[in-house]
């Protein structure tokens, strides 16, 4: 297998993955294959309902694979029932529902329901609108060439579940409506209550007489279909809904001729020409009003659907598939994505690493450079730089006892009087080493004062020096009343002192 | 061949994808991270070194004076004899001629043995210190700092004073060099010298 083959199929394979919409229009003698872009339904291909058109379809369908197909059985045939349920959730609910579908539509093969809101009257019930396709053998040939091919069915619709969408285009009284929309070739009537769907049935077009007979017929029937929903109970004794007419522009000059006839003692009623609804509803105003209701499902399709869960099986695969892929891609692009974030950040960070080594190998250089002129002792740097270390710490020890003794030393010098008895040198706090010095002073002579002067003199010769403190612990005089304090003195007597010395702390 | 329906639903190729998607994915960030990590440790590494470097050479001036301050010690120390054996015979010789130089007779020793000095080190090289108990009897205060200072720069040791204690002698001797105001110093002094380490010894 060639690179360019393995890819297309690769890609082929995706493309069949994501899934392209095409919307199948089914009506009682054609099938229409159609394809919904700006606003504008383009046919791809038509197929009649023979054998021929059939094989034609499972052959288109085959071409097709890569498509969702979305089924809107324009057929006519739809019923419409109420119900009403306790207001359960969940599971139970699914139950009631299921068995609600089973017991009021039975054998129904493609049925749904919608929730019209609780009760007013009773809160802990909910009513709901059941309906289903009534002649599902019209359908029948469609979806079994569906089914042997394994298309991918995304869902099937009636047009009945259009007309919420219809009635919020034109103007028109929301809470109360009945909308008469005339096909070709039948009529529907549907029952709008606050914009939802409250009843809806099909009857065939009044195909015998004039614009003007057919318009009376056609009122006629809405008239009397007010009367059924009033004695069922469905329209309140007293509410009367608007009527709105939504027929060819004949039948709608008819009808508005026939209602301006009627005068003011009727129901309030209108006539709309059904080729301006494609432009109310937002479409492209050349759209044919056998595809308006198409192109009215390929812009919003309703929630419910009709087709039974088996049938869309190969569709919730396909979804399941796709977003599986697409997460996977996503994982895989985001994964990418930062391992190249990453890289880039590395890549930058290590750009920026290798321009600091260079320039760190720079300056290791340039410090080599200088360091081989430095002296080279004759011992390991470590070593000498430890021993040198500890010479510092020996070296202010050493000098503690000098920085005392010194001008200790000094200071005696200059005295006369002093004598010193007894110095003891303190090392035990090696942060202040101090000196206790006992003395003795000799007062001659010259009496108290001399001595005081001189002992005095010592203290502040001492405190002279910036690095030092003395204390005086016992002064060598104790002046007390009774001692004589003259200054002549016939013999010389001694005092003894206490003095502390030492080196002022390091600010 | 029959082919386990499990491996036909149409999610596995998707799921296996998906798995897929997610170890490759995982692979990614994981070496993301582990390359961004490593850059920026390589990153963190490579700013330490260049402020380290920066820092070395800003403080090159600073460590060729600090190393030739400690070359200088070296030499000097070489030439006080500090580094080796301990000359205890030397100290007291210096110690006996220096008090009979400036008068003090009556001195008496006693050495210890020699301790490990400072913290201990691996190192080859550490001080030792030996301690010097030392008794005058008889001096003053002039001649006992004279003694210590001259001590302190001839001795082939640094000498550091750890106590002295000078007490003024009750009895005043007869001799000539022992005036009225005579006093006893009882002093240690530490010896200290480098040398090998006693294991390395």
């Amino acid at each position: 297998m060639t690179r360019r083959t393995l890819t297309h199929r690769l890609f082929e394979r995706f493309r069949n993955r994501i899934g392209i919409p095409i919307f199948l229009h089914v009506r009682p003698d054609r099938l229409s294959a159609c394809r919904y872009s700006n606003r504008r339904i383009t046919t791809l291909a038509e197929f009649s309902a023979t054998p021929e058109g059939q094989a034609r379809f499972a052959d288109f369908l085959v071409e097709q694979r890569a498509a969702d197909f979305i089924l809107f059985a324009d057929t006519d045939d739809e019923i419409t029932a109420s119900a009403v349920i306790p207001r359960v959730f969940g599971r139970d609910r699914k139950t009631l529902i299921r068995r609600k579908l089973e017991a009021d539509l039975p054998e129904m093969t493609f049925r749904a329901c919608a929730s019209l809101g609780k009760l007013s009257e009773n809160h802990q019930q909910e009513k709901l609108l059941l309906w289903a396709l009534n002649r599902k053998n019209s359908l029948a040939p469609w979806l079994a060439k569906l089914a042997s091919t394994e298309s991918s069915v995304a869902g099937l619709y009636s047009p009945g579940q259009l007309d919420e969408q219809v009635l919020s285009a034109i103007p028109a009284n929301r809470a109360l409506a009945l909308l008469v929309i005339c096909n070709d070739r039948s009529i529907r009537q549907t029952l709008l209550i606050n914009g939802r769907r409250h009843f809806s049935r099909a009857m065939p077009f009044p195909s015998a007489g004039s614009t003007a007979d057919q318009s009376f017929l056609i009122n006629e029937e809405a008239n009397r279909l007010l009367q059924y929903l009033a004695a069922q109970g469905i329209v309140a004794p007293g509410d009367t809904p608007e009527k709105t007419f939504i027929a060819p522009p004949d039948i709608a000059t008819a009808l508005s001729a026939l209602l301006n006839s009627e005068g003011d003692h009727a129901a309030p009623a209108k006539a709309l020409d059904r080729s301006c609804i494609a432009a109310a509803c937002g479409l492209d105003p050349a759209t044919p009003w056998e595809q308006t209701g198409l192109a009215l499902l390929a812009r919003r399709r309703p929630k419910q659907q009709l087709a039974p869960r088996e049938m869309l099986e190969t569709y919730r695969d396909r979804r399941l598939s796709s977003i599986l892929l697409t997460l996977s891609i996503g994982i895989l692009l985001a994964g990418c994505t930062f391992a190249v974030w990453a890289w880039q950040q590395a890549a930058s960070q290590l750009e920026q690493a290798y321009s600091h080594q260079r320039q760190a190998a720079e300056l290791q250089a340039r410090y080599a450079k200088i360091a081989r002129t430095f002296p080279q002792p004759e011992m390991e740097h470590q070593t000498l730089r430890r021993l040198s270390e500890d010479y510092r710490s020996i070296v202010s020890q050493r000098h503690a006892m000098e920085t005392l003794l010194n001008p200790l030393s000094q200071a005696l010098t200059e005295t006369r009087n002093i004598q010193l008895n007894r110095i003891t040198w303190l090392a035990a706090d090696p942060e202040t080493p101090g000196l206790l010095i006992e003395g003795t002073l000799t007062i001659t002579a010259g009496g108290y004062r001399q001595g005081d002067d001189e002992f005095n003199g010592l203290v502040a010769s001492l405190n002279k020096h910036s690095g030092l403190a003395s204390t005086v612990i016992a002064s060598p005089f104790q002046f007390t009343s009774d001692q004589n304090f003259r200054n002549d003195r016939d013999e010389p007597s001694s005092s003894a002192f206490k003095l502390r010395l030492d080196q002022r702390p390091r600010s | 061949m029959r082919r386990n329906p499990r491996f036909e639903s149409p999610l596995i190729w998707p799921i296996g994808m998906l798995c897929i998607a997610l170890t490759f994915t995982c692979f990614l960030v994981l070496a993301g991270m582990q390359q961004s990590g490593a850059a920026k440790n390589a990153l963190a590494n490579a700013q330490n070194l260049l402020a380290a470097n920066q820092r070395y050479l800003e403080d090159v001036h600073l460590e060729k004076a600090a190393i030739e301050e400690r070359a200088q010690m070296l030499l000097r120390w070489q030439e006080q004899g500090l580094i080796g054996k301990e000359h205890r015979l030397a100290w007291i010789d210096a110690l006996q001629k220096n008090a009979r130089a400036l008068g003090m007779r009556d001195i008496r020793i006693k050495f210890d043995a020699r301790q490990p000095f400072g913290k201990p080190s691996a190192n080859e090289m550490r001080w030792y210190v030996s301690t010097l108990h030392l008794s005058m009897n008889g001096i003053d205060e002039e001649r006992l700092l004279r003694l210590l200072n001259r001590l302190a720069s001839e001795a082939k040791a640094e000498m550091i004073i750890r106590r002295c204690d000078l007490k003024l002698a009750e009895k005043p001797g007869d001799g000539p060099d022992e005036g009225p105001h005579s006093l006893n110093a009882e002093c240690t002094l530490d010896w200290l010298t480098i040398d090998q380490t006693a294991e390395r010894a």
